[in-house]
């Protein structure tokens, strides 16, 4: 489970919307559950519920990975889509 | 106002439909009350427990939204119509329910009254996506009163919500409720009247969050820019945020206090945010989730669950057609034995309750599957089915959604047709409608096992099953092919996505579940069941009229006969001959035609309409059909039915749209003729073309 900050959403104007209207904004933190088994859609979880995304949606949310805190391997920090962000 | 709301109260619930349905009709002024909230919010539960059995669905004019009105007694008495709205996460619409939803709040809707006040169902376990939907609401200046949905699972969760703070903070009404319990309901109906008349706090929460959302890092602005649509989104999640905080850190006030795990960013970012976001809970639906939607176990949990939903749709319903259908045959006989005159008999006998028979066979069938969809759905795995199949079906550019109406189809496709209702993006959902048919639904059975065995036995079992195998695989290819077909042409909108909240699990509640199933299939028998039994009276009268004349009465060797020369000279022999060079080409003969016009009404129709053509008689003695229909020879000595012409007619029922009655339940869910009539065109036009390569080549390979 990869947890980051949510930085910016891009897109088209109505997926933009939608993505925003979920939560997806102010800097929340959404952690990268799973993936569904087929490898697309993913599951994410912010705000306090699960939602899941098809890949092509997930990348137009920018993020900054969190690296965990008892995390052994160095992860960048830097600003990434949030499914290039994963593993 | 007596008048009409007291007869309610003694009233059956067809006399207080009437009374809902018409609520002004003698000058009563009544009370509207709109139910609104996200999808999941528990809405129904709460429209249930306001309104009980006083409720009635219909659709929303010139859309397919469901609209269920109910009535509700209020404290001081009088009665109150409740309007369930569709679920949505906003206002600013992206789904046609969530068009509804915001045409019916702002009163633009004329088939619906405007609201007196407004119910906003919360989910406290999800508080903050859900106040979204409230931050616009509120904004909207009408009396408002929150349900406050949900209060045991937040406090499960450990993230109970003090209502009274929230109250505080949000200017309006909360009330605590625990729907599927019945708790808190006249507590929220007593808020609804003192709402009413209190003062609306007239306030907009862009005002009271402008000065938060200027905020924002400078860097970040210059970076990406923001809009006035994200910077509107974002000051009211900032507000939500701060409302949350606000009523959680009083109610969990020890949560807050444990060391959240800040990251090393973590100054900017929301300390609540931090604290609640930063784990998913470890909570019981989380792991049933990992194991229903695990990479191995989910997806043998799935075929399972939906090999079960087939093994109960064909199994158990069975032996009930069986016995409904030879009930129904038995009562039409001795009806019509006590009746006068050879046409009436008939009239009763092969018309009325043949026509009855063939539309009660589906009863059992449909009401279990819809018994399924309704369980899935209330459950939360219907999202878990889309979640899981999504990959798929967009390849062929469908929706996880479009999976559990296709598979419908393997039933019937007028269920599949009518649970395509979930799916938002309207490209997606007509592709969906558009190939459902394609599904083997269980009316081709009789036809392919009478074709099958009866001129492929020779080949062996495992080639007969292999042959069932492939028309069911022929099927779903056509369907895939013609759906990616459709969807980079005639339907190329690009998709509403696959934005999918994957709601709590939770168990299914018998009062939703009964009524949803108990409305879908009553909508099945008014809307598939009239056209069914209606075609089953046309064709019962052109087979039956003109009758044989007088004098040609006595020259037959038995009854059987006798049946099938009146078969021939009825306007369905007849129109099967007219039609005999047009289907000549694919190797059918006149009878197979009036066979595939008899499966207009239902395709299992073609096996007793070709019973009578070869005068077999109408009883199940298969045996003697499959004996005359390969004994069948033209004029000229050679033989109608080849394999090839069983393999030709075998493909037409893969590919051709015959059933009159999805026909009359897409243009329902369309909202026009438009798609229906091409749906028909196109379906059997691929068949004609089908089944003509197939013959025409094939009788060259094979000499025929």
């Amino acid at each position: 489970m990869t947890l980051a900050v949510v930085e910016s959403v891009h897109g088209a104007s109505d997926l933009r919307r939608r993505l925003l209207e979920m939560g997806f904004c102010n800097r929340t933190i959404v952690t990268a559950i799973r993936r569904a088994p087929l490898g697309d859609p993913l599951e994410f979880f912010l705000r306090g519920y699960y939602v899941s995304l098809r890949k092509e949606e997930a990348r137009c949310i920018l993020v900054s990975v969190i690296p965990p805190p008892t995390s052994r391997e160095e992860k960048a920090n830097g600003a990434g889509p949030i499914v290039g962000g994963e593993e | 106002m007596a008048g009409c709301c007291d007869g309610c109260t003694i009233l059956k619930k067809d006399q207080a439909k009437g009374c809902h349905t018409a609520p002004d009709s003698r000058g009563v002024q009544r009370f509207t009350v709109v139910l609104a909230g996200n999808p999941n919010s528990g809405k129904t539960t709460i429209f249930n427990g306001l309104t009980g059995l006083r409720q009635k669905v219909a659709n929303y004019a010139g859309v397919t939204v469901e609209k269920k009105v109910g009535l509700c007694r209020s404290p001081d008495g009088s009665w109150i119509q409740v309007i369930d709205l569709p679920g949505a996460y906003s206002l600013v619409s992206q789904s046609p329910d969530e068009q509804v939803a915001m045409e019916v709040l702002r009163g633009m809707r004329s088939d619906t009254p405007s609201a007196d006040a407004i119910i906003a169902v919360v989910d406290a376990s999800n508080l903050q996506r859900n106040l979204y939907l409230v931050s616009q609401i509120i904004e909207m200046g009408q009396p408002l009163v929150i349900a406050l949905n949900m209060m045991d699972v937040a406090e499960r969760r450990g993230v109970p919500v003090d209502a009274e703070s929230l109250e505080r903070r949000l200017g309006v009404p909360v009330v605590p409720v625990v729907g599927h319990k019945g708790y808190g309901i006249p507590e929220l109906l007593r808020a609804v009247g003192r709402a009413r008349i209190a003062p609306i706090p007239d306030w907009s929460i862009l005002e009271t969050v402008s000065v938060a959302s200027l905020e924002a890092p400078v860097e970040r602005r210059q970076v990406v820019g923001i809009d006035p649509m994200q910077a509107d989104i974002e000051s009211r999640y900032r507000w939500i945020e701060d409302v949350v905080t606000d009523c959680q850190a009083i109610a969990g006030g020890q949560r807050l206090m444990e060391s959240p795990r800040v990251p090393s960013d973590g100054a900017r970012v929301h300390p609540f945010t931090v604290e609640r976001m930063y784990h998913p809970p470890r909570h019981l639906s989380e792991r049933i989730d990992s194991f229903l939607i695990h990479r191995v176990w989910g997806l043998i949990a799935f075929a399972f669950i939906m090999g079960s939903m087939f093994a109960a749709m064909f199994w158990l319903a069975k032996p009930i057609q069986l016995a409904l259908s030879g009930f129904i045959g038995m009562i039409g006989n001795g009806a019509a034995s006590h009746l006068p005159g050879d046409a009436l008999q008939s009239l009763v006998r092969d018309g009325i309750f043949a026509g009855v028979g063939s539309v009660i066979v589906f009863i059992p069938q449909i009401a279990i599957l819809f018994l399924f969809l309704a369980v899935l759905e209330d459950s939360g795995y219907l999202s878990r089915a889309a979640f899981l199949m999504d990959r798929l079906l967009s390849r062929v550019g469908l929706h996880g959604k479009s999976f559990i109406p296709l598979l419908s189809g393997f039933a019937c496709a007028i269920p599949g047709i009518m649970a395509t209702r979930t799916i938002e993006g309207r490209s997606s959902r007509l592709a969906t409608i558009l190939v459902l048919p394609f599904m083997t639904c269980s009316a081709r059975l009789p036809v392919y096992g009478l074709l099958v065995g009866t001129f492929f036995a020779a080949y062996g079992t495992l080639v007969q099953a292999g042959i069932m195998l492939a028309l069911y695989a022929l099927g779903i290819v056509f369907a895939a092919g013609v759906a990616l077909v459709f969807r980079r042409t005639l339907l190329k909108g690009k998709d509403s996505g696959f934005i999918l909240e994957l709601p709590t699990y939770k168990v299914p509640q018998l009062s939703i579940v009964g009524r949803q199933m108990w409305s879908n299939s009553s909508k099945f028998l008014t809307q598939a069941g009239t056209t069914i039994f209606l075609i089953c009276l046309a064709l019962w009268a052109m087979s039956y009229y003109p009758r044989l004349p007088q004098d040609q009465g006595g020259h037959w060797a038995n009854e059987g006969a006798r049946a099938a020369a009146q078969q021939s000279y009825s306007f369905a022999g007849r129109l099967g001959k007219t039609i005999e060079p047009g289907i000549q080409p694919l190797g059918f003969d006149w009878k197979i035609g009036v066979g595939c016009i008899g499966a207009f009404a239902a395709r299992e129709v073609f096996v007793s309409t070709l019973a009578i053509v070869h005068g077999t008689g109408t009883d199940d003695r298969e045996d003697n059909l499959a004996a005359s229909l390969r004994a069948d020879r033209y004029p000229d000595g050679r033989k109608v039915w080849t394999p090839l012409v069983a393999a030709s007619v075998l493909l037409w029922f893969v590919l051709a749209m015959q059933c009159l009655s999805t026909v009359m339940v897409v243009r329902q869910e369309t909202g026009g003729w438009r798609w229906p009539v091409f749906m028909l065109v196109y379906m059997n036009a691929l068949a004609y073309v089908g089944c003509l390569f197939l013959y025409q080549v094939g009788s060259r390979v094979w000499g025929g």
